[in-house]
């Protein structure tokens, strides 16, 4: 791989840092009286009680911790909590340039059963994002929260807090409504956000949640942490999947997502049988009219963290073989680093991993290109040519072809194995 | 012979339905759509499935117009679809949904109310 | 293309073969008399009298079969029409495993119903398909809601000299598979030398606890097929976790139609997450990669295919060792099923006797049975 891992000063955008609050006060004093009554103040009852907690619960937590150690400036403060540490942090080598906040666990908030809390809370964390963390360093950038389970609000918040110059896309983590991300119910939120020209964020361990009720994973939920990060790339392959076959990038054409904190090695399995599936079953989808790895290629971009390994000493090497059998992969992934969580990557060692032909579209081309930077003109909204959810005819049931047969007891069918 | 392979009168072949038709050792699918017929090698490009077991359909295709792909559908060209993976391939040229791969295609002619088969380039 | 058969010498076990009763009358009337009047008079009719607890991708016009595969009648599947269309085509085949239609009948939300149900399917293709041919051998099917009356089918049934395995076909618990509810299956399994099958998403139609696929249900058939090794990635991940290989160091695991291009990542993502599992597990004591190359293996079908031959190839060989964990199976008479010559013709020739016949060799329980005397069809 390549041998010189430095990449000059100001060649990075760090596609993902995790930005957390020290007390959750700083979000809820973003919010109305009533909900600052509701909610509460920390420490003002004994034992520190006084507020209803707004984080989700999260039923599978890392043995060990799920942060790197010293990432915050006082010892009862949580991870990236603190603007001016963190900036310390994620821009003292000098390289990084510009670092977009996408939020630590505060992402899963939407999730929470109280819709009406959802959206106030979601707001309240982007003015948070704005005045707290952007003000402090013009290097940090954010990306609007999304209460999804409300969809309609949450286009309204996306045309709100989207306007700010300094939010360059729009985050979905959390599944609110226990959907693949392009089931038609989402859909307002992609309108908005084609409108606004900022791309969509997926982000890892959306259905991790208690309260999102969908499944980290296929054929039941697993014992440990483990078995979920694992497999986190799991329910990103159904979203991504939704996304192009319910055909979201047909009905909002110049629609742009990023996916990250994944690693990139599902990409060629997912793609190779996809795509060959798609031409057996795509009358079933006919509005899917181009090979599905067409519209990834073209409308998605994948976070380079965690990178995946591979076994051994030459572990590294085979990763890329096997990302090149694919092809084109430098051409989508974004460099970010995922700081502060304990699998955090350091530019150098990615540096290390990839073809030096890799490192300018990695490291800042293709997020300079992706996410909507302050000063770029918001391209406009491209039209749909297809309808999506139209079935066309297709002369299969047409005289002379139709044929009458009995079933074996007379009786309609309602049933047989479909099962393949 | 200079005018094709005699196959079988136009009424041998009912609207919409895959004829399996034997020429010189040669298996080929013949079928009519309306006032058009057509000639395929019964092999699928994919498997080597038995094209004539599939069915037809109108073409739903993408296709590639001056670097553009646009939909037509309901369009008066039709379609075979394997009975194996329902891969399908456009009658008139061969073509799959999106390229990759390609049916054998011949030429097949109405002449005198005979249906003439035409062996070599289309 | 469908080159002259002999031209692949190579001796063939197809580990994913189905079969399907003409009607549910063969399996219903084998029923004790209470199942048979729970199991028809609760839809009224023959019909639907085995349905499951839920299947919601039906297929364009409802059939999922190869269309020249499908019976005059319409009815189950026909033992002519395979000896026509697969077993005279491919004279090398050696060993049919049959997979019933895959099992999902068992999937019922009554367990006392599934055991019952259980152990007339298994009579059934005793009775019936493994009579036909003496290349036929079958999976049995077991009820694994209750896993003591599942260890009892299992060791009821593995006299028969023809069972090769067991098929997982209902995951009723919501767990993954590794979860110690269900020891006692992996237990006489183990202890009668048959392998666990496990077949993509039988075991999590929609009506289980346990989800076809991670983040939500797809809503597409193109979908769901395409992320029908969803919860294979949870069984795996959990045998490694609970240590079912290290307490069953015997028994082996077939993963049968979930393709093969999301093994590599799959191994790697497992392998980067030791230390967790170490962590979090008191069995964890080799890299799960390891267990999973000592004890599971993948049907090849359905192949996945890249633009390229060689883009396949290379992918694989990026990751190494494909060739000792691949079965070759077609399917028939699915769909979806893949032809063996296809098969060779995108893969190294020195990866074929391995893959056609030697690693199912290793795998499935093969006795030898007295073919003149077993077969009176």
């Amino acid at each position: 791989m390549s041998e010189n891992n430095d990449r000059g000063p100001g060649s990075v955008i760090d596609a993902t840092v995790h930005h957390h609050w020290a007390s959750q006060l700083e979000v809820t004093d973003h919010m109305s009286a009533g909900w600052r009554e509701q909610l509460g103040i920390p420490n003002t009852l004994p034992g520190g009680a006084g507020a209803m907690h707004i984080l989700p619960a999260t039923p599978y937590r890392r043995p060990g911790g799920d942060y790197l150690p010293e990432t915050t400036s006082s010892p009862t403060a949580p991870p990236a909590s603190d603007p001016e540490f963190t900036a310390k942090q994620v821009f003292e080598s000098g390289q990084v340039s510009r670092a977009i906040l996408g939020f630590d666990r505060g992402m899963f908030i939407p999730s929470v059963p109280n819709a009406y809390r959802a959206v106030a809370l979601a707001r309240a964390m982007n003015d948070w994002t704005i005045d707290h963390w952007l003000a402090s360093d013009d290097r940090f950038y954010g990306l609007v929260m999304v209460p999804n389970q409300t969809p309609l609000e949450a286009a309204e918040e996306i045309r709100r807090a989207g306007l700010n110059d300094r939010m360059v896309g729009v985050l979905l983590a959390a599944n609110g409504l226990n959907k693949p991300f392009g089931h038609p119910a989402y859909h307002p939120i992609y309108e908005a956000a084609a409108e606004m020209d900022l791309p969509i964020v997926f982000h890892a361990g959306g259905d991790q949640s208690s309260d999102t009720l969908t499944h980290p994973t296929a054929g039941g939920m697993p014992s440990t942490y483990a078995e979920i990060a694992a497999l986190s790339y799991s329910p990103m392959m159904t979203h991504v999947q939704s996304m192009i076959v319910q055909g979201v990038l047909e009905k909002y054409p110049s629609l742009r997502i990023f996916v990250s904190g994944v690693g990139v090695g599902w990409i060629p399995g997912l793609f190779f049988r996809l795509d060959v599936n798609w031409r057996g079953l795509r009358r079933e989808v006919p509005w899917v009219r181009k090979l599905p790895s067409e519209y990834f290629r073209e409308s998605f971009r994948i976070s380079s963290w965690p990178f995946d390994k591979a076994p051994g000493e030459d572990g590294p090497e085979r990763v890329v073989r096997a990302l090149e059998a694919f092809g084109g992969v430098d051409k989508l992934m974004c460099f970010a680093s995922g700081f502060p969580s304990w699998n955090t990557d350091s530019i150098s060692d990615i540096a290390s991993r990839i073809p030096a032909s890799w490192h300018n579209s990695v490291f800042k081309d293709n997020a300079e290109e992706w996410f909507r930077w302050p000063g770029k003109e918001r391209a406009a909204v491209v039209e749909p040519t297809v309808e999506v959810g139209e079935i066309p005819e297709t002369g299969e049931l047409g005289d002379p072809n139709r044929r009458t047969y009995e079933t074996e007891d007379g009786r309609e069918v309602e049933w047989v194995p479909a099962g393949d | 012979m200079k005018n094709g392979i005699d196959i079988g009168a136009w009424e041998d072949f009912p609207d919409k339905e895959i004829v399996r038709v034997e020429v010189g050792g040669t298996v080929l699918g013949v079928c009519r759509w309306g006032e058009l017929i057509y000639a395929f090698r019964n092999a699928c490009p994919h498997q080597g499935a038995p094209l004539c077991s599939g069915f037809m359909q109108q073409n739903v295709s993408a296709e590639m117009v001056a670097g553009d792909v646009s939909m037509l559908t309901r369009e008066e060209v039709p379609v075979v679809l394997c009975p194996w993976h329902r891969w399908e391939f456009n009658l008139e040229d061969g073509s799959a949904a999106w390229p990759g791969f390609k049916m054998r295609t011949y030429r097949a002619t109405r002449e005198s109310g005979r249906v003439l088969l035409h062996f070599g380039r289309k | 293309m469908p080159a002259n058969p002999n031209t692949l010498e190579h001796p063939i076990i197809d580990v994913d073969v189905h079969q399907r009763w003409r009607s549910p009358e063969e399996v219903v009337d084998h029923l004790p008399e209470k199942w048979r009047s729970y199991a028809t008079g609760r839809t009224g009719g023959k019909t639907t009298a085995l349905m499951p607890a839920g299947l919601t991708y039906p297929f364009h016009r409802g059939v999922n079969k190869r269309l020249e595969a499908v019976p005059e009648d319409g009815k189950g599947t026909s033992f002519p029409l395979m000896k026509e269309q697969y077993l005279d085509r491919y004279p090398s085949v050696e060993v049919v495993n049959l997979t019933f239609d895959i099992g999902q009948e068992v999937a019922q939300r009554n367990p006392e119903f599934s055991a019952a149900l259980t152990t007339a399917m298994n009579d059934w293709v005793a009775r019936t398909w493994l009579t036909y041919d003496p290349r036929m051998r079958t999976a049995i099917v077991v009820p694994t809601e209750l896993p003591e009356r599942a260890a009892a089918e299992i060791h009821r049934m593995a006299p028969n000299p023809k069972v090769t395995g067991v098929l997982i076909a209902w995951n009723p618990f919501g767990k993954p598979l590794g979860h110690p509810v269900y020891e006692p299956i992996w237990r006489a399994a183990e202890e009668e030398g048959l392998p666990i099958i496990i077949h993509g998403a039988a075991g999590e139609t929609e009506g289980g606890l346990a989800q076809t696929t991670a983040g939500g249900l797809p809503g597409s058939r193109l979908e769901w097929h395409t992320l029908l090794q969803q919860p294979t990635l949870a069984h795996l991940a959990s045998f490694v976790v609970h240590g079912t290989f290290e307490k069953f160091p015997g028994l082996k695991v077939l993963v049968l139609e979930t393709g093969l291009a999301w093994i590599p990542n799959f191994f790697w993502r497992l392998d980067a997450h030791h230390q967790e599992m170490r962590a979090e597990s008191d069995w964890v004591r080799r890299l799960p990669s390891e267990y999973l190359r000592d004890h599971v293996k993948f049907s090849t079908q359905p192949f996945e295919l890249t633009p390229r031959k060689e883009q396949l190839i290379e992918f694989f060989e990026a990751f190494g060792g494909m060739d000792q964990l691949l079965c070759f199976s077609s399917d028939y008479p699915h769909w979806d099923a893949d032809d063996p010559f296809y098969v060779a013709s995108r893969l190294p020739k020195e990866w074929l006797p391995n893959l056609f016949a030697e690693n199912a060799r290793s795998m499935l329980r093969l006795l030898p049975v007295d073919s003149e005397q077993e077969v009176h069809a």
